[in-house]
Parts: C-alpha cells; sequence; structure tokens
C-alpha cells in the first residue's frame, strides 16, 4: 500500500518560522480568507499560545487555539491544530474545528444561565415591589386624627412590628413637633400581636412623646395583649382607659 | 509566596463546586470581600486562561471553571445581608453586558460589590441586546450605567451604548468595564459622564474617593 499526503479532506496549511503561508489545501481555501500571514485567522487571545508552541523545537504538538469569528459566528471559533514540523523550516499545520456538538451544549448552558438570571430579576423586581406595598401599608397603620386642639388620636392597625413602628414613630414625633397636641389616643382595639422587638419600639415612641410634652392615653387593651403589655414596663406616666369611647367622651367631650 | 489563587483555579477546574464553595468561605474568613474579589477569584480564572495557554487545558475545562466560578459567586451574594432601606432613597445601578460578549464572572462581582456598598442593583447578565437594556434603563432609571465586554470585537457595541446613554435627560454615570477595560487602553471614550473601570479595586476607590481621585490614581 502507498503512502498519500494530502490525502483529508480537511484545511491544512504549510507555514514557516515566520508564520507566513507556504502553501494549502483546497479546503483550506473553502472555509478561510487565506491570508499571508498565518497568525491573522487567530483571535488576538491565542497569539501568544501559538507563537509559544509553534516553532521548530517543538517537532509535534496537538493544541486548541480560537479563531476570529468567522461566516455566521460573532465569538472566536475553537479549533484543534496538529502541528509537525517536516524539517527546521517549514511546518504542517493541519486545523480541525471543534465539534459543533460541544458548541450546542455551550449554547444550551447559556440560555438556561439567561433564563435562571432573567427569573432571577423578575424575583427581585417583585420583591422589591413587595418591599414596597409592606411600607406603605406600615405608613398607613397608624394615621394620626386630630381631635381636638389638643387631643389626638392614633388608631394603630395589624401587627405591631418593629419595621412598622420604624415606619411610624419619625411622622408622629414630627406631628407633635407642630405644637398643639398635649395628649395622645394610642387606640390598640385593631392591634394583634405584639412581637418583641416591636414592643420595646413601641416603649421608646411612648417614651420620646412623653419627652416632648404630649400625654400618652393607650386605650382598647385586649385581654391576651395584658401580658405583653406588662413585659414593656411602660413609664408610669402612660394611663389606660378600657375603650375609645371612655377616653373621647373624657377628653373631647366632658 | 501567594499562591492561593492558583490553588483556587485548581479547585474550580476540579469541577467540585462544594470543595471550591468552602474553599472560598475559608478565603472569606480572612479577607475582606472586595479583596477575595480581586486578588484571588481574578487572577484565579486569569490563571486557568494561562494554563490554557501552556497547553494543559482544554475550552471544556475553562468552560467548568466558569460554571463552577459562577456557582461560587451566586451562593456567596445570597449569604450576603442585604442592608435594608430606610425612608432614604439609595443609589440604582443597572449593569450587563453588551450584545454578543459571553464573559460574565466579572461583571457578577461588579454587582455583588455595588449591593455590598447599599446600592440597588439590576444585573442583566451578558449578551443583551441594545433595545434589552434601553427599554430597563428608561423603566429603572439607574445613576450608574455599568457596561462590562472581554473582546475587543465589542469596541463597536460599547461605542454605540454609550452614545445612546449619553442622550438620557437624566445623565446616568456611565461606566465601562471588563477584561477589555484592564487590558486595553480605552480612555478616549472619556468624559463628564463616562468612566473605565479598570477593575474592582478601581471601583471600591471611586466609592471611598469619588471620581477624581481614583481617575488620578490609575493614571
Amino acid at each position: 500500500m502507498k503512502r498519500v499526503d494530502h490525502s483529508f479532506p480537511l484545511p491544512v496549511f504549510t507555514i514557516n518560522k515566520n508564520f507566513m503561508l507556504q502553501s494549502y489545501s483546497k479546503e483550506a481555501e473553502d472555509s478561510f480568507v487565506i491570508p499571508q500571514n498565518f497568525l491573522d485567522l487567530f483571535d488576538e487571545g491565542s497569539l501568544s499560545k501559538l507563537k509559544k508552541w509553534i516553532h521548530p523545537e517543538v517537532k509535534k504538538v496537538t493544541l486548541e487555539a480560537q479563531l476570529k469569528p468567522f461566516g455566521k459566528a460573532s465569538n472566536p471559533v475553537t479549533c484543534d491544530l496538529h502541528v509537525k514540523w517536516s524539517n527546521d523550516l517549514y511546518a504542517e499545520v493541519l486545523l480541525i474545528l471543534k465539534d459543533d456538538q460541544m458548541e450546542r451544549v455551550t449554547t444550551m448552558m447559556n440560555q438556561l444561565r439567561a433564563r435562571l438570571n432573567d427569573t432571577n430579576f423578575q424575583l427581585l423586581e417583585e420583591k422589591e415591589k413587595l418591599e414596597e406595598a409592606l411600607e406603605l401599608n406600615n405608613r398607613l397603620s397608624a394615621p394620626f386624627i386630630t381631635l381636638t386642639e389638643e387631643t389626638a388620636l392614633i388608631p394603630l392597625f395589624g401587627d405591631l412590628s418593629l419595621d412598622k413602628m420604624d415606619v411610624v414613630e419619625e411622622p408622629l414625633l414630627q406631628r407633635i413637633n407642630q405644637g398643639g397636641i398635649e395628649r395622645v389616643l394610642l387606640d390598640f382595639t385593631a392591634v394583634g400581636d405584639i412581637p418583641k422587638d416591636g414592643a420595646q419600639a413601641l416603649k421608646s415612641l411612648t417614651a420620646s412623646l412623653f419627652y416632648m410634652g404630649a400625654s400618652v392615653v393607650i386605650t382598647g387593651v385586649r385581654p391576651e395583649q395584658v401580658p405583653k403589655l406588662q413585659n414593656i414596663r411602660f413609664p408610669i406616666e402612660v394611663s389606660y382607659l378600657h375603650s375609645l369611647q371612655q377616653a373621647i367622651y373624657k377628653y373631647c367631650v366632658q | 509566596m501567594d499562591l492561593h489563587h492558583e490553588q483556587l483555579a485548581q479547585v474550580f477546574l476540579s469541577g467540585d463546586e462544594e470543595k471550591a464553595l468552602n474553599y472560598t468561605y475559608r478565603l472569606l474568613e480572612n479577607h475582606p470581600r472586595a479583596y477575595v474579589f480581586e486578588n484571588l477569584i481574578t487572577p484565579a480564572m486569569y490563571h486557568v486562561g494561562k494554563l490554557w495557554e501552556n497547553n494543559e487545558i482544554s475550552v471544556a475545562d475553562e468552560h467548568l471553571a466558569t460554571a463552577i466560578c459562577d456557582f461560587v459567586l451566586s451562593k456567596i451574594e445570597s449569604d450576603h445581608e442585604v442592608p435594608k432601606r430606610r425612608q432614604q432613597q439609595s443609589y440604582k445601578v443597572l449593569l450587563f453586558g453588551v450584545e454578543e460578549e459571553q464573559h460574565y464572572i466579572g461583571l457578577k462581582m461588579v454587582a455583588d460589590t455595588f449591593k455590598e456598598h447599599g446600592w440597588r442593583v439590576r444585573y442583566l447578565g451578558p449578551d443583551l441586546p441594545m433595545e434589552h437594556s434601553m427599554l430597563q434603563i428608561r423603566k429603572f432609571q439607574p445613576d450608574v450605567i455599568g457596561i462590562s465586554a472581554a473582546l475587543s470585537y465589542r469596541i463597536p457595541a460599547i461605542k454605540k451604548s454609550i452614545e445612546a446613554f449619553t442622550q438620557l435627560e437624566w445623565k446616568p454615570t456611565i461606566m465601562i468595564g471588563g477584561r477589555l477595560a484592564y487590558k486595553f487602553d480605552l480612555s478616549e471614550f472619556e468624559s463628564d459622564q463616562v468612566m473605565v473601570i479598570k477593575n474592582i479595586g478601581h471601583l471600591t476607590h471611586w466609592f471611598k474617593e469619588g471620581r477624581e481621585e481614583s481617575i488620578n490614581e490609575t493614571s
């Protein structure tokens, strides 16, 4: 049997030491625009690798390299190079594009990653919307209602969470600061749970109101809330009335 | 000699995500996050590139290392205690990689760094078409738009983005980053509104000192 050169239907190049092209196969011509310098086919990220590995001292080597984007590709195209120096002057380089199987898998992975990122992004958007809604809800859970020139009513709604007390505190103190109000009725009728940290915040709020010269009257406490309020140890100056009705009668009607 | 980043590169290449995560956690115990990003994870990924250049690993190995690194970054990001938003509005940043760009690890670290500094972050990932980024930008109205690219083929896309985003009426700051900014001189793009961010260190410096200082330092 006879051994034949250039029998593969594949792009083959002959180059010299300076990477100048000496000859190339028909398949090379079909696939690429043939440059003067072999290196011009490759992505800049691969150049130092090629210079490092393709020289006469490395008689035979196989390496991966990235071709400049060509044809439909917008990203560098990976290929395998099989280099063999026939003598110190010339080398034959066989160029085989990577199986596009891998390219397909990579593209799919990228799509999956993009999908995950999109979902993550949508979740984040929803989370922010929810946070805004919660904050609005908190802000609306303690409206400030002026009953008379001296008396204001703050009906509290829902669980007295720390977040809620934080949101409520500042506008409340500012309102008191504007003057005139001497008495604040905190109505607990619509209050649900009173968690520990919220209770502490409530205590410091009443203290603040106090320092600003407003007395605090708590109304509408339900039996199950009593132990929690006891735990807080409000300043003794806070007074309690059974119901809002009583308080209004006492402070506004009389 | 500090060889942590080479070890980290080996861990990424091993494809063992648990090991990579534990290794990173150990590093985070002793170093601040920004240091780990800039001096360990970034050099580790560059080292992976180096190994490819040395013909020791294949492109497939690189993809694996990237996936593991991505996993680690996602995990440590979700461990973050997000600073609670109080009454005052925090600054907003929108980040993405230009169309066709597939590199995103750096951008992810940048997103995390902004988050750590209390910013509201929209990270849109790599390969984002222009119309899409514009839509999101109009909706979110960020103070800073961060554009990332790794390969020099993306320069036209970067140019196009800058042209479009400098037209925006609220004049956001535009940051150009990624390997492209690290490797090439992009100063021709810089203006009052546009700045080139070379690396995470440069970015953290900007948080501390504002723009002038950080530019002086690198120029």
